[in-house]
């Protein structure tokens, strides 16, 4: 996909992420910017990787005035980190994506709780670990193998007919 | 040179990004959120992209829910149950109308008896999943709407606007841990800051372990720092606990609003409230 119509399309993500999901009659700690940065890294490799997960972790900062930089800084890492996992291991088994999301998305947590320690409040590792990190690091992981699934079965289809039309 | 450069390019890179998130971080850690023309620009888009996409989940969802009510219905009865629906439906806006005249009527009430003057808002959007605890409101800087300026409800405080653009003011609740009120113990007039938790509870920094504090006190804003009027409620005391040592106690409170059920809001638009905070700010500057 070309750069522009990638920005948009991403771009849409984060008021989905930021409002919508609250919209929803039940608790969702899904992180659609983690899955997206984790999807562009792990497939596309560590530029891409960064630069989505900067851009968006950017605008999410902004968006939902969290400290500016914070979620910047988790999601820069989120996308290298991905993309290094997709160097290492690269495989298309949903149970390896639900590991690597789920890992990916604990480091998340943890840094989030450090940078917070760090810059704003001190929370104790109790008081996030279950009602936030662990729940939000199951859906992520939950989620995000369902949508690299499934995206990844679609381009797979496109490509076949595609193909087919050529030869025909 | 180069070829170290371009072999080492993805964690130099890398290096940048997070350096550049640290330094937005150290610059912004300890000091309020500047509003930035950019910020406001983003924000109005996104918040009008927001409330496209609020209408047509809600609509999606009503489809969704009617579908289920009535898929499983036999044909002879469907007539009567659409009917039954469509009364039940009238009787449910009707309550609903019945509800809102309720939560207006204390509004109003609520309007016609304070010293500063108010601006009904309704909330459009609201962000509780993440680490941050804010609210979108439906107005912005056309209607007078500045950063810095106190949100309250009857109930007592709910925050202050973070970000305007020309429609829309992102809220900063009193919940999120950026929040920080100047307070008094309404019993005692003891002195302290409330901030807030991420357990969706706020907590008195800088209480002094002597200060007479007990669970079910009420906790009110002092007025002082310019932002929140004074003797507006925050919440009541929730728990009290007091190290051995150390200068200060930390104690917990709910806060009296309900965030998860806030439909209106008010901003308190009192000039020389922000001129006493902008005079407050040049003063520490």
């Amino acid at each position: 996909m070309k750069p522009l119509p990638y920005l948009l399309l991403i771009t849409l993500a984060v008021p989905v992420q930021i409002h919508l999901l609250s919209l929803l009659p039940f608790s969702f700690p899904l992180d659609l910017i983690l899955v997206i940065t984790f999807y562009a890294g792990y497939f596309h490799g560590k530029n891409r990787g960064m630069f989505t997960g900067a851009y968006l972790g950017l605008l999410t900062d902004i968006l939902s005035g969290e400290l500016l930089g914070t979620q910047m800084f988790l999601k820069t890492l989120t996308g290298y980190v991905a993309a290094v996992f997709g160097f290492g291991i690269f495989s298309k088994n949903l149970g390896i994506h639900f590991l690597l999301l789920w890992i990916i998305s604990l480091i998340n947590g943890f840094f989030n709780l450090f940078l917070l320690h760090l810059f704003r409040e001190v929370v104790p590792l109790k008081e996030a670990l279950v009602p936030l990190i662990l729940p939000a690091a199951f859906w992520n992981a939950l989620f995000g193998s369902l949508y690299i699934f499934l995206s990844r079965r679609w381009a797979h289809d496109r490509q076949a007919r595609t193909g087919r039309g050529n030869t025909e | 040179m180069t070829a170290l450069l371009s072999r080492y390019r993805q964690s130099l890179t890398l290096l940048a990004l997070l350096l550049l998130s640290l330094v937005l971080m150290t610059r912004q850690a300890g000091e309020k959120k500047e509003e930035h023309p950019y910020i406001a620009f983003l924000f109005e888009a996104t918040s009008w992209v927001e409330t496209g996409l609020s209408t047509a989940v809600s609509g999606a969802i009503g489809i969704y829910q009617d579908y289920f009510h009535l898929v499983d219905v036999k044909k002879e009865n469907e007539a009567l149950k659409e009917r039954v629906a469509l009364l039940e439906n009238k009787l449910h806006l009707l309550q609903e109308k019945e509800m809102e005249n309720k939560r207006l009527r204390v509004l109003l009430h609520f309007q016609e008896n304070r010293p500063f003057a108010l601006l009904p808002a309704s909330v459009v959007g609201k962000d509780f999943n993440s680490w941050s605890r804010t609210l979108v409101i439906n107005q912005g800087s056309r209607s007078g709407v500045e950063t810095g300026m106190a949100v309250v409800r009857p109930e007592g405080i709910v925050g202050r606007v973070l970000t305007t653009s020309n429609h829309f003011a992102l809220v900063q609740l009193i919940l999120d841990s950026n929040s920080d009120i100047p307070a008094i113990i309404e019993r005692t007039r003891a002195e302290g800051i409330v901030s807030g938790k991420i357990t969706n509870h706020c907590r008195i920094k800088y209480l002094n372990r002597l200060a007479d504090v007990t669970v079910g006190d009420r906790v009110l804003s002092s007025g002082l720092g310019g932002v929140y009027p004074k003797g507006l409620i925050i919440g009541t005391v929730n728990s009290v606990y007091k190290k051995n040592y150390g200068l200060f106690q930390e104690v917990i409170i709910t806060p009296a609003v309900d965030f998860s059920k806030t439909e209106e809001v008010f901003v308190v638009k009192n000039r020389r409230l922000s001129e006493y905070g902008e005079l407050l700010k040049s003063r520490q500057e």
